[in-house]
């Protein structure tokens, strides 16, 4: 009996014991995959020995002391379980590794076969059979592929417009594909829609395809991307590119190779910044020309040798389509302030070309390296993308030679009396006389500031200013086509660690014409350069350590001839060797370096070198650094260096002190600073010419960490400028006062803020100059008290700035693809959707400085939040208390001003009465707006009250200024009652004033009274009824007696769907404008932009899901409009497939 | 024959459970158990009681157990600051599929981007009104690799950036639009892979769809939509099978509707409070949501059944303090926090395939 039993009895004991089994393997497998480990670092950069081998690649995250660290900080052997780092990580500092591992034991070696073992005098074999996988273990990779996307086809078609396809492409795919190779792509054809403000990116420039495939030894990129080459000394290349990229990356062996078309042309351009504006600084192309736009990202900005991030919170923004810069309050722009961008920009003339590849590799234990590096840019002169080249213009290119100054074509043609828009005068001059008014019709183009004798003054009119005062000339410039080859090896060699060698040759062809042979003897060239490094090591006498010590020399030789592709040389190279503004390109340098660091915190070094650029220029210089940086130690950093330079061509001696340095001390909560910084140059041309500079500059200041909630900072700095005049002989230029102070608060309670100020006050000692004061400030504060029931925050910004004069441009193109139109009785271009036109805003290079005020504030009270408590029922409030848990209210200010008053402190403390003042205000607005809610989060009853204002003056339009009024009260009720039926009511009265000066504009000053109610019957889930209607009374008191309107309209609609598979939606308006007097212009603004008489406009709208990926959507509508001729029919279809 | 019952019969009904999983796969041992003790009816009978019996409670258990999902804290980055990856008040997140994390960081008026270690790479933004400033954005969607659409909540507009996070375009009303297609505040954005934008209107409490021209083509979730009409939509998210899931903050609920707004069903009603954030995994199994006033991020299967809830008050590691949004990239469930300022990544661990 038992013995039948016993089964049973064993799957009831072994039943709980397979299930915990269950568990204990549950929490073994996650203890097993993932791996938290600490180490303490050794004061040295590793290798730190990891407990495990075979660790996940990329699974890990490293922290240094709680700090997470960026993958290029340290490198890891994920098979041998080791990792260094880049900086050497403080003794005792905790080093965390969190990573993962495979959740099973794995050899570091596997064999697809048996290893084939021949014993001794054995004269046969075994080869164990191949072993096939499993099918129930192979991974379905393309079924974990996450893919998404669609495919989309339409048209439209309309009486008033031809037959357009609509056609959309998404494709979105991510995952792996097979064992290790990982893939993630994105392509899009959609296109951007035209921006009401008529701005846009060129659509060009916006990536839609990316394609990336990565597996540990391989990768390659489709579509858009950054190639960064930055390794050897000159053919570092970074750029923005369409096509391919692939890479090969193994132990001792590195290749990448691209192939693309060039996005972009680069440049270098150095300025120095204005006293007083922050910007917008515009940036130019080659030829100095400003109609550019720069590539999106391709930008690298510094100030003063350092590397700005951009951000308006960080150091800069830059406006793409305007290629203009502007500095944050972050960062105070000054006339010393010496500014680099290099930058990227659209020079859509020819399809420029580029194919690259760089290999590396590595042998003898990587003691010896090997680089070698191709380039290509080449434009394809066959096919110029914007312009025709014709036999005649051609022979003009083969003529020019390398000389761009003779590749030009007459600008002016002449078409004869009344054809044209141009007359020239007996001087050769032309002149402007407007449209079919002149017999020349001319051609200009941006020659370069100060290169041409036309200046523009906006609407497409050039204007004679003299020989070499406008940036215009009637010419047209022909493009040459460019081909560019650059070859590069790099070879080091680190015998033993403490040694390197390396040597590097470059060669390089360009071709600045290649439709012409002539002047292409100079066009190749060479450079390289050899360096020796004794690498920092530990110097030992005996057992003693003396400290660390690091050698080098390097000595670099470029040919007149060469020419590099990107930046080769250091920001500031002109400074480092001062430089004059031209120097002939070639070049021959030679310099020593040497460091010594006695203590852990402390270094010496010094450097010195010298320049020789042919027989033109010859430079010396040398330079000393110490700095003790050091925990609980007063921290120094101080620098000397000094120049000398000849000029041989022109007997110039020069001669440049420079001296840097600044310490601080914390002690306690506070941290004194003290900063000095000073130059003496002296260049001498005669005997009795000199030029040069003497500053001295100084700096105080104290931090204050009083606590983790608690930051306070305040500096002064004083600097003295002085003008080299003779031998020994300064002459005072000017004072400069600049004062900083900041604080934060953090969670102080219930209020966050940051408070930074910023006053700079330059006085001249010429007084034609003055004084130039800059400000910047910015304040930010949260403040959230009672449970959030009170929310608050605030922004405040002031800057000096400059601001750009623009031009509106409304472009013709087919009916109904615009969204303008223009209207001939009002002399404007209004808003239609239905348009013909479409807006283009131009900058233009006028820039007016100006002080920036921007600020807003929000005020948001919810009782509500309050009284909601976890443990307190409604039940338990005061009447009073739930009446106010009814209600809400939200108030927002808004104030922006570009003004050049004087009396900038009644602009900073916001007295408003100095705002939008015509002959001095570039732009202003002030918004206001206040919400009051009664059951604002209540489904069968809610009401908002509402109250608008907003005052607007704008003059950085060429065409005149513009000032603007608003005001609206409105009422607007929310029910659902019985269940089935709902309701909007809204009650709304508004005022709107416009004023134009400086143009022919009908002026406005409209009061309007609109009574909007929408009643919805829906007695099923499906199926929806409903009927607005509006009634409104509107007069224009700008005329006497006032234009009246009397406009009333009528929408029933009807929406009926199908769970999950679409919708029906049916719309009809019907409205009626009635204008007292008949005769009266009526501006858009009024009737809702309806001409007087009656309108009718019907939508009928069909959405299927015609499978679970394809989706239909048939629409027509129609509208007849006094306005407009006969009765428009618009009908569009579409089709949408997804992927999945 | 007994265990062919059993196997064809009995176990397929139990879904999930880890005891018919064993029984599957170790079904040569039990074969033979059974073929022995298939002598006796009694036995038979017996067994099959037992094993329907513990079958059933292991299946309970399992169910439990293998549909839930356990969290555990990765790493977090981020500090109250303004300084390139610090955050005041972050209310949005999203990822894209190359593991960029796109964060709203709405106190400082920007939305800054990080590798998926939490490293800073860019950002855009910064208070104002004009292009590539931003006035309190609510969220953010990077769905499609190439685009990043900013919900510009006190500009009333969409910002279109590329993927680094350079300006392309906007979106906003004209004064023209008629009030149904009217963009009030959007509070949150999400693209459809039909191509279509969604954002939550704040101001009208609705739904406005935007389609691949960028036109406004329809609305729903306002008053007039019956038992579909939303109370304070916060966030938005759309399923790879054209759902649309909404968090109703104030009703204390997610909203579920078709693709062309027609309502479905509601998910979290008596669990969630206030739900704010909410994404998805790419499968459209899990729906995670945050609920800021219980400090908890909870996750549900899409058919509503809760299966764990993730934090608690604090500012330790693990605990959240006003969890705004979230987002799930492959198993790592990265939570904004608004109190804390930062950014929190768990790993979920998935006991069963939901």
């Amino acid at each position: 009996m038992m013995r039948q039993w016993w089964p049973v009895i064993l799957v009831v004991l072994i039943s709980p014991f397979l299930i915990k089994a269950q568990d204990a393997g549950k929490i073994d497998r996650i203890a097993l995959f993932e791996k938290d480990v600490l180490i303490l670092g050794e004061g040295r950069k590793g290798p730190y020995f990891l407990p495990d081998s075979l660790i996940i690649k990329d699974s890990e995250s490293v922290y240094i002391d709680r700090q997470l660290q960026a993958r290029a900080a340290y490198q890891i052997n994920y098979i041998d379980g080791e990792i260094r780092f880049i900086n050497s990580v403080p003794q005792g500092a905790k080093i965390r590794l969190i990573y993962k591992l495979f959740p099973y034991p794995i050899r570091k070696q596997y064999a697809h076969r048996s290893v084939i073992q021949r014993l001794l005098g054995s004269t046969t074999e075994t080869i164990s059979p191949l072993k096939t996988a499993k099918s129930e273990g192979e991974i379905d990779y393309a079924a974990q592929l996450n893919k998404s996307g669609s495919i989309t086809r339409g048209v439209t078609v309309g009486t008033d417009r031809s037959l357009k396809v609509n056609s959309s492409l998404n494709i979105n795919v991510s995952g792996k594909v097979a064992d290790n190779v990982e893939v993630v792509a994105a392509l899009t054809d959609q296109s951007t829609p035209i921006q009401p403000e008529g701005t846009t990116q060129n659509l060009q420039e916006i990536d839609k395809v990316f394609v990336q495939l990565k597996s540990p030894h391989f990768g390659a990129t489709l579509g858009d991307y950054n190639l960064e080459l930055p390794s050897s000394q000159f053919a570092r290349y970074s750029r923005k590119l369409q096509g391919a990229m692939g890479t090969a990356q193994f132990s001792h062996f590195q290749f990448t190779a691209s192939g693309a078309v060039s996005r972009g042309k680069y440049i270098s351009q150095s300025f120095s910044g204005e006293e007083g504006n922050q910007g917008p600084y515009q940036l130019k192309g080659d030829r100095g020309q400003i109609d550019i736009i720069v590539l999106a990202g391709t930008e690298r900005v510094y100030i003063d040798g350092e590397s700005m991030v951009r951000g308006e919170t960080n150091d800069y923004v830059i406006d793409y389509a305007a290629a203009q810069i502007t500095f944050t309050r972050r960062r105070l722009i000054t006339a010393d302030s010496r500014i680099v961008v290099d930058f990227q920009y659209s020079d859509e003339k020819y399809r420029r070309s580029l194919y690259s590849a760089q290999g590396m590799g590595e042998m003898w234990d990587r003691r010896i390296k090997v680089m070698a590096t191709f380039l290509r840019e080449s434009d394809d002169k066959d096919n110029p993308l914007d312009f025709t080249l014709s036999e005649e213009r051609l022979a003009i290119l083969r003529a020019a030679g390398d000389d761009p100054q003779k590749a030009i074509v007459d600008g002016a043609a002449y078409v004869g009396p009344g054809n044209g828009r141009y007359v020239m005068q007996d001087s050769g001059i032309f002149r402007y006389v407007g449209p079919d008014s002149g017999d020349y019709r001319v051609t200009f183009s941006d020659v370069g500031q100060d290169l041409g004798s036309y200046a523009y003054k906006g609407g497409g009119i050039y204007e004679y200013v003299g020989i070499g005062a406008g940036r215009y000339a009637p010419v047209i410039l022909l493009p040459t086509a460019r081909n560019h080859h650059l070859f590069d090896f790099d070879v080091q060699l680190q015998p033993i660690p403490a040694l390197k060698v390396s040597s590097e040759i470059a060669i390089s062809t360009l071709d600045v014409n290649a439709y012409s042979p002539l002047d292409d003897q100079d066009n190749q060239g060479t450079a390289q350069e050899w360096k020796l490094q004794f690498l920092p090591d530990t110097l030992h006498v005996g057992s003693q350590k003396l400290g660390v010590v690091g050698l080098s020399a390097r000595y670099r030789s470029i040919g007149d001839r060469f020419r590099d592709m990107d930046r080769t040389t250091e920001i500031e190279y002109n400074r480092r060797w001062n430089l004059p503004e031209t120097t002939p390109r070639g070049e021959r340098v030679r310099e020593l370096e040497g460091h010594y660091n006695p203590f852990q915190g402390f270094s010496l070094t010094g450097e010195y070198g010298d320049i020789k650029k042919g027989d033109y220029f010859q430079s010396e210089r040398w330079q000393l650094d110490t700095g003790l940086m050091r925990h609980q130690w007063p921290e120094y950093q101080y620098r000397i260096e000094h120049i000398k330079n000849k000029n041989i061509t022109d007997v110039r001696m020069g001669d440049w002190w420079r001296q840097k340095g600044a310490m601080n001390w914390r002690i306690w909560k506070l941290k004194p600073l003290f900063g000095y910084e000073g130059e003496i140059k002296k260049e001498n041309w005669s005997d009795t010419l000199y030029s040069g500079l003497k500053f001295n500059s100084w700096t105080g200041g104290l931090e204050v960490n009083a606590s983790k909630k608690l930051f306070l900072s305040a500096r002064y700095a004083w600097r003295n400028d002085q003008d080299y005049v003779g031998p020994d002989q300064f002459l005072d230029k000017s004072t400069a006062k600049t004062q900083q102070a900041m604080l934060r608060l953090q969670q102080l309670g219930a209020l966050s803020a940051s408070i930074e100020y910023t006053h700079r006050q330059r006085t001249f000692t010429d007084s034609s100059l003055g004084r130039k004061d800059t400000d910047l400030a910015e304040v930010r504060a949260f403040f959230k008290p009672w449970k959030n029931a009170v929310n608050m925050d605030l922004n405040y910004q002031i800057s000096n700035t400059a601001t750009a004069k623009k031009e509106r441009v409304y472009i013709k193109v087919s009916p109904g693809e615009g969204n303008y139109r223009f209207d001939p009785q009002l002399k404007e271009y209004v808003s239609d959707p239905l348009g013909d036109y479409i807006l283009r805003v131009l900058t233009t290079d006028e820039l007016v400085p100006v002080i920036e005020l921007k600020t807003s504030t929000r005020l948001r009270l919810e009782p509500a939040k309050f009284y909601a408590s976890k443990n307190k029922s409604t039940a338990a409030l005061k009447s009073w208390q739930k009446w106010l848990r009814a209600l809400s209210s939200e108030s927002f200010i808004a104030i922006e001003e570009r003004t050049q008053e004087d009396e900038i402190w009644s602009i900073y403390l916001l007295n408003l009465n100095r705002f939008q003042k015509q002959n001095v205000t570039m732009f202003g607005t002030m918004q206001f707006r206040q919400d009051f809610y009664v059951f604002e989060h209540n489904r069968d009853f809610s009401l908002r009250l509402r109250y608008t204002s907003r005052d607007e003056m704008n003059n950085q339009y060429l065409e005149g200024g513009q000032k603007r009024k608003e005001r609206e009260y409105n009422l607007r009720m929310t029910n659902r009652f019985f269940n089935k039926w709902s309701s909007q009511s809204e009650i709304n009265h508004k005022q709107l004033a416009r004023s134009f000066f400086g143009q022919d504009k009908q002026n406005r000053d409209i009061y309007s009274n609109q009574i909007r109610f929408d009643l919805v019957y829906r007695p099923k889930q499906r199926l929806e009824l409903a009927l607005e209607s509006r009634l409104s009374s509107e007069e224009d008191r700008f005329y006497s007696p006032a234009t009246k309107v009397l406009a009333f309209s009528f929408l029933p609609r009807f929406v009926y769907s199908f769970l999950t598979k679409g919708r029906w939606q049916a719309e009809l308006e019907w409205s009626r404008v009635d204008v007292k007097p008949g005769n009266r212009l009526l501006p858009y603004e009024m009737a809702n932009g309806r001409s007087p008489g009656s309108s009718l406009r019907w939508d009928v709208r069909f959405d299927y899901r015609v499978s679970k990926t394809i989706q239909a959507s048939l629409s027509y509508g129609g509208r007849s409009e006094p306005e407009r001729q006969g009765t428009i029919h618009t009908g569009r279809a579409q089709i949408t497939a997804a992927f999945r | 024959m007994l265990y062919t019952l059993i196997r064809e019969r009995i176990l397929p009904i139990k879904i999930n459970s880890r005891l018919s999983q064993y029984f599957i796969n170790n079904s040569d041992y039990i074969r033979s158990f059974f073929i022995l003790s298939e002598r006796s009816m009694f036995i038979r009978f017996t067994l099959l009681l037992i094993m329907a019996q513990v079958s059933l409670t292991a299946g309970v258990q399992a169910q439990e157990r293998a549909d839930s999902i356990s969290a555990h804290f990765v790493y977090a980055f981020g500090a109250e600051g303004d300084k390139p990856g610090e955050f005041r008040q972050p209310m949005g997140i999203d990822i894209d599929a190359n593991g960029n994390v796109y964060v709203v960081d709405t106190g400082n008026h920007r939305v800054q981007r990080f590798n998926n270690k939490g490293v800073f790479l860019s950002m855009i933004g910064g208070f104002g009104w004009s292009r590539e400033q931003l006035q309190r954005p609510m969220d953010v969607c990077a769905s499609n690799g190439l685009d990043v659409f900013v919900a510009d909540y006190e500009n009333r507009r969409i910002e279109r950036f590329d993927k680094d996070l350079h300006w392309i375009s906007t979106y906003q009303s004209n004064p023209e639009t008629e009030e149904k297609l009217t963009l009030g505040f959007p509070q949150s954005i999400a693209l459809s892979r039909h191509g279509d934008l969604f954002v939550v209107d704040a101001e009208n409490r609705r739904i406005l769809k935007l389609n691949t021209l960028r036109e406004a083509e329809m609305s729903f979730g306002d008053y007039d939509w019956g038992e579909g009409a939303l109370l304070s939509p916060a966030q938005i998210e759309i399923s790879l099978d054209d759902r649309i899931f909404v968090a109703d903050q104030n009703a204390g609920r997610v909203m579920v509707y078709d693709y062309f707004g027609n309502y479905i069903q509601t998910i979290g009603q008596g669990v969630l409070k206030e739900p704010r954030g909410i994404c998805m995994n790419p499968a459209g199994s899990l729906i995670c949501v945050t609920d800021p006033v219980q400090d908890q991020v909870f996750v549900f299967t899409v058919a509503g059944r809760r299966l764990c809830a993730i934090g608690g008050l604090g500012s330790k590691f693990g605990a959240l303090d006003n969890p705004t949004d979230v987002a799930l990239h492959k198993n790592l469930l990265f939570i904004t926090e608004g109190n804390n300022h930062r950014v929190q990544v768990f790993e979920l661990q998935f006991e069963a395939r939901p």
